[in-house]
């Protein structure tokens, strides 16, 4: 048995985080070969490292048998190595030819380009994959699985063996993912190797030859097909039955105080939200979960008035604010923790002070007209730093100077201490240490027994399992499940996330 | 050490950093000028001299640093905010105008008032002319550097044409309106010089901008508006109200600048008094809108090197645009210092590269 | 009849800086950097151009050194935004008031000159007048007798064209500026390509100010420039780098400062139709931005 790829102990390290931890990964010559893990699991960075596109820390990469280093993703191509990102890496205004041909454009004589011998290979490589696309018409033009395969034919015609595929069914609906499946199926009879990374378990055991489960970093298993099930492969990627973290008592909830009717959210001309309709109830946690990437940022952002809405309505109290600016909801009594931290959720090259005074400043009590009370914003700031334990020594260094938990801690006391009704906190604990989870999760139940109306999003079972009182599961931007921690395990779930059932529990 | 003393130490750090860039643009200067056979001290001496030797030419270094002041706030306080003005020349050119006009053909009125409506005037005017440029970015999207610019060219042509025809002075053979009234003179300070009680003006609307800057809601949203938008826009910040805000008090305070001019200096409006030092403006702000202060610092450092070369031409013979060349070096040299600084700490942020394991 | 002919050749006299300035300043654009440095380029090229010529007596001589003196602030204008990553607004605007601010002291100091230099020395750019044209009277009027360069920038417009639809030169250069993880993905250097387009743009920008000084006037003025590098970066924003707009509008601008210096002085003041060029950009941008679709935002 020939191995197209091998590697070695790969480390790869971004700051505190650790996204490769000495993996050895083994992919067979011919075969397909799955990568499954959940977000973060840290299946791309590997993936980008086998194109160039990063450096591994530690560790060695053998391409058929051969060690090599690959620099950048000229070496990688030149190792007939294929890359096909998540996010084309296409011209949109360029024709199919123009786009195989990037780099390596045929020319009439030293000056000129011609496509005619471009546009024969580009015909051949398209009626292979049985897709008779139109030559002369620019990319940007077709629909999204239309440029998948354009992606995937700039591999082959740039004469690649070994091809990788990040999430390419995430952008494509259920019918044309049978298409796909069956385009690798015919490449894999033509001798490619294939190396798809994914998160949906149905297409990995529908298509691959070997499976290998990637979680926080470190690979866990590789299975070939016929020693994997659905129940085995998911348990490995989402780990046992949690230890029991936290206790988070019970709490009878209150009335309704958010309420999302039949949301519709577009983006880019493809529905990110569709028709997802919940409750949140004051003195309860609502955990929101899915693999990353099937509508819970966008619904999210809505709730948060980042987004315009495209169809439905959000009411808070009974009021509608689907229409309402960002302050206005603010003052309504809704805060809100983002995902991204460091592009939303503050401003690295202003104090610690700034950054916490934010939200708070148009408040009662904060302000005397247009004069803000320094000295009250001040020390609510302190109190802030003290009472949320944000390791800083002085309020006025750069935000940008704080550790990644500290900078959770910083985002969260600020909008925990407005003290709002309504909270939105998501994916609190990505890239975060254990004690900071810990404490950020006391927190959450603190307000939550305080009567507040918490929306939670995390792609951490264990974090929605301890901390739910009731749980909804989104895939591809439908509401595909809400179910109570009690009726539910963590296999249910992950089958819900994987798209495996639809049917609400 | 304390946090308050490290804080103190880093803020010593940037100071010194940003002196040693203007220090090293200066001796690139120095050397310039030498190469071009400018003896160093014969420069030195000669900048010196027509900048503190006497009250006459101390002054007038003064009355350059009102006008520096003003149209470098003018630029700042929008840049801060994320949106360019590049218009200061312009609405310079407005405010001075409308400050003539006001200046002359309203009479019967106490000094006071009569200052108090010219400036006001004067500031609306540069204020409205940056509200157009601010309103075809916010509406429509419409590149604010462009515009700025372009409005620059119309108000020379504008007032131009206004002062060339319906405003002339009567029996004048040049371009210019009529003398302003009595009534409506800033007083000179210092005999024969250009400061006038105008100094007095630009003090408060100084002050003004630091106190807004420093204890208002606006200082403090312009201030995470520039820092990152998103942030802001996340926290409930009106980016579209704060923004135009920002554009129209810019304008104003460049039509105040002009203002000081005509009602300080030359006692009516002539064409192509301003001089083109909307562009000083927009350079200090540049590398100084993060705060007053220190626009104000290097306001008197520019202000400095304008009057230096004056004399230097008087006594040299030496160009006086050497001052704009001298001032766009600082900034590159600026903009090269903190460039470096923020490649070097990112490389070592991201991590090592391959070649650490071998 | 015939003063819509003189109108024309106005027109297209009046064209040619513009649009030599545009089609360069598109080979950026399209890369994904706006230069805004154009009007400082084209200054400081029509000065060095004009020394150039009255020093050595050679036109060739002048338009050499001025696309030289134009390239060399493309390179260091390249440095800044490439390499330090500097922003590219910041830096254009400051190589453009140091361009003003060289422009200036060289005049003054090496040739006593207030803000105006002329030299009977100087020698112009060569008419170009073909023989084939004189045949036919109106063809004549209409295309003969330009100065070179006004054929040249006409004809650059057909040579930027095919460079962008048809050498891969063009197609790394749109491909960086619509998708530059493309570029790298493809295994070339985005930098080593917008470099290119530094230069290229910044020779163009020389030819433009060459023109202005060396073209008709046959004399450097500080005001020679006028906005016109900025009217020219509207020009590239708006339309996004394509030749053939580029060529639309140059003209139109063309015509505009044409007519608005024919219109007589007894039906309206002179500055009225000398703001027509300005009007019509802050219009035109204002326009365009709205439906623009690769918007170039001044935040960066």
């Amino acid at each position: 048995m020939s191995y197209a790829i091998e590697t070695h102990q790969i480390t790869k390290v971004f700051g505190d985080t650790v996204a490769n931890d000495h993996i050895d990964l083994a992919v067979v010559e011919g075969h397909i070969h799955a990568v499954l893990g959940e977000n973060g699991a840290g299946k791309t960075t590997l993936m980008r490292i086998l194109f160039g596109e990063e450096m591994p820390n530690e560790g060695e990469i053998k391409i058929r048998g051969t060690p090599v280093t690959i620099h950048n993703p000229a070496e990688a191509l030149a190792l007939s190595i294929g890359f096909i990102h998540q996010h084309f890496t296409l011209v949109n205004e360029f024709t199919i030819s123009q786009n195989f041909a990037l780099g390596i454009e045929p020319r009439r004589n030293l000056v000129f380009c011609d496509y005619k011998s471009a546009d024969r290979r580009s015909k051949e490589i398209l009626d292979r994959l049985d897709m008779p696309l139109n030559l002369h018409v620019p990319v940007g033009s077709f629909s999204v699985e239309e440029r998948q395969i354009v992606e995937i034919g700039k591999a082959l015609y740039r004469g690649a063996q070994i091809l990788i595929l990040d999430e390419p069914t995430s952008v494509l609906t259920p019918q044309k993912i049978e298409k796909l499946l069956n385009i690798l199926r015919v490449l894999r009879k033509e001798g490619k190797t294939i190396v798809i990374i994914t998160h949906k378990l149905e297409e990995a055991l529908a298509i691959a030859d070997e499976i290998s489960v990637l979680r926080k970093g470190r690979l866990v298993a590789t299975l070939p097909r016929d020693r994997a099930n659905r129940e085995k492969v998911v348990r490995l990627m989402v780990g046992e039955e949690p230890l029991i973290s936290l206790t988070k008592g019970t709490h009878a909830p209150g009335d309704t105080l958010v309420r999302v009717e039949n949301l519709f959210v577009m983006s880019g001309g493809r529905r990110v939200v569709g028709r997802v309709s919940l409750d949140i109830h004051r003195g309860e946690i609502f955990g929101l979960t899915g693999v990353g990437g099937n509508g819970q940022t966008e619904l999210v952002e809505a709730l948060a008035g980042m987004r315009p809405v495209d169809g439905g309505d959000i009411r808070f109290d009974g009021r509608s604010v689907v229409k309402w600016d960002i302050r206005r909801r603010r003052l309504a009594g809704m805060a809100y923790v983002p995902e991204n931290r460091v592009a939303r959720g503050v401003a690295m090259t202003l104090p610690i002070l700034d950054n916490l005074v934010l939200g708070h400043h148009y408040l009662p009590g904060f302000h005397r007209g247009l004069f803000l009370r320094r000295a009250r914003l001040r020390s609510h700031a302190n109190d802030v730093i003290r009472e949320y334990e944000v390791v800083a020594s002085s309020l006025d260094i750069n935000a940008g100077s704080l550790s990644g938990g500290n900078l959770q801690k910083l985002i969260i006391g600020r909008e925990f201490s407005l003290n709002t009704p309504f909270l939105i906190v998501a994916y609190p604990s990505q890239g975060i240490d254990i004690r900071t989870t810990k404490y950020v999760h006391s927190e959450l139940i603190r307000r939550r027994d305080a009567g507040c109306a918490v929306l939670l999003v995390s792609g951490d079972l264990d974090e929605i399992f301890s901390l739910s009182d009731r749980i909804g599961v989104m895939y591809s931007g439908e509401m595909v499940a809400i179910t109570r921690p009690e009726d539910t395990n963590r296999f249910e779930l992950g089958n819900y996330m994987v798209g495996s059932r639809t049917k609400p529990a | 050490m304390s946090a308050s003393s490290r804080i103190r130490r880093g803020a010593l750090r940037q100071a010194l950093s940003f002196a040693s860039a203007i220090g090293l643009a200066l001796v690139m200067g120095l050397v310039m000028l030498a190469l071009d056979g400018f003896a160093p001290g014969d420069v030195a001496s000669s900048v010196f001299s027509s900048t503190f030797a006497s009250d006459f030419r101390f002054a007038n270094m003064v009355s350059r640093l009102v006008v520096i002041v003003l149209v470098a706030l003018a630029a700042a306080v929008p840049f801060k905010a994320g949106i360019w003005n590049i218009g200061g020349d312009g609405q310079m050119t407005v405010g001075g105008f409308v400050a003539a006009v006001v200046g002359f053909y309203v009479t019967g009125l106490p000094p006071v008032v009569h200052i108090g409506l010219a400036v006001a005037a004067g500031m609306v005017g540069g204020a409205l002319w940056a509200s157009i440029p601010a309103f075809l970015r916010l509406k429509y999207k419409a590149n604010e550097i462009v515009t700025t610019i372009m409005m620059n060219y119309l108000a020379t042509l504008l007032v131009g044409y206004l002062v060339n025809y319906p405003f002339r002075a009567p029996g004048s053979a040049n371009a210019e309106t009529s003398l302003i009234q009595g009534t409506a003179v800033l007083t000179r300070l210092v005999t024969l010089s250009n400061l006038s009680a105008g100094i007095y003006l630009a003090l408060a609307a100084f002050l003004a901008i630091c106190v807004v800057d420093w204890m208002t809601s606006w200082g403090y949203e312009w201030k995470v508006l520039g820092a990152n938008d998103e942030f802001a826009r996340y926290g409930g910040v009106r980016e579209t109200k704060m923004r135009f805000l920002a554009m129209a008090i810019g304008g104003g305070l460049a039509g105040l600048a002009g203002s000081i001019q005509v009602l300080g200096m030359y006692y009516k409006y002539t064409l192509g008094m301003g001089g083109g030092v909307g562009f000083t403006g927009v350079l200090i702000a540049l590398i100084a809108s993060n705060s007053p202060i220190v626009i104000l610092i290097v306001s008197m450092i520019f202000a400095f090197l304008v009057s230096g070369t004056v004399g230097l031409e008087a006594r040299l013979g030496l160009a006086t645009e050497f001052s704009s060349i001298l001032q766009s070096v600082i900034i590159l040299v600026v903009i090269t210092r903190s460039r470096l600084w923020g490649a070097i700490s990112a490389l070592r942020k991201n991590g090592n590269r391959y070649g650490q394991s071998g | 009849m015939d003063n819509l002919v003189e109108l024309l050749r106005a027109a297209i006299r009046l064209t040619t800086p513009l649009l030599l300035a545009a089609l360069g300043g598109a080979f950026m654009q399209v890369s994904g950097v706006p230069n805004v440095g154009m009007e400082g380029m084209m200054l400081i090229a029509s000065l060095a151009g004009y020394i150039a010529s009255f020093a050595t007596g050679s036109w060739v001589a002048g338009l050499v050194f001025g696309v030289l003196a134009a390239v060399g602030v493309g390179l260091v204008y390249a440095f800044f935004s490439l390499r330090l990553k500097a922003d590219v607004f910041a830096i254009g605007i400051t190589l453009n008031i140091l361009m003003g601010g060289i422009a200036a002291y060289v005049i003054r100091r090496y040739y006593n000159q207030l803000s105006v230099l002329r030299s009977p020395d100087a020698l112009l750019l060569p008419d170009l007048s073909f023989r084939f044209l004189e045949t036919n009277p109106t063809l004549n009027s209409l295309l003969n007798g330009y100065s070179i360069l006004v054929p040249i920038s006409f004809l650059l417009v057909a040579v930027t064209y095919v460079v962008f639809y048809k050498t891969p030169l063009g197609f790394w250069l749109r491909a960086a500026g619509s998708n530059p993880l493309a570029v790298s993905a493809a295994g070339k250097s985005v930098n080593g390509i917008r470099l290119a387009a530094f230069v290229i743009s910044a020779a163009f920008s020389g030819m433009a100010g060459v023109h202005l000084s060396l073209g008709y006037l046959g004399m450097f003025a500080l005001s020679l420039v006028s906005g016109r590098g900025y009217v020219a970066l509207a020009i590239v924003l708006f339309g996004g780098g394509n030749p053939i707009t580029v060529l639309i509008s140059s003209f139109i601008f063309g015509v505009a400062d044409a007519a608005s210096l024919r219109i007589p002085t007894e039906l309206i003041a002179p500055q009225f139709p000398l703001m027509l060029p300005y009007i019509i950009t802050i219009l035109a941008i204002t326009v365009m931005s709205r439906f623009a679709r690769s918007f170039v935002s001044s935040e960066q």
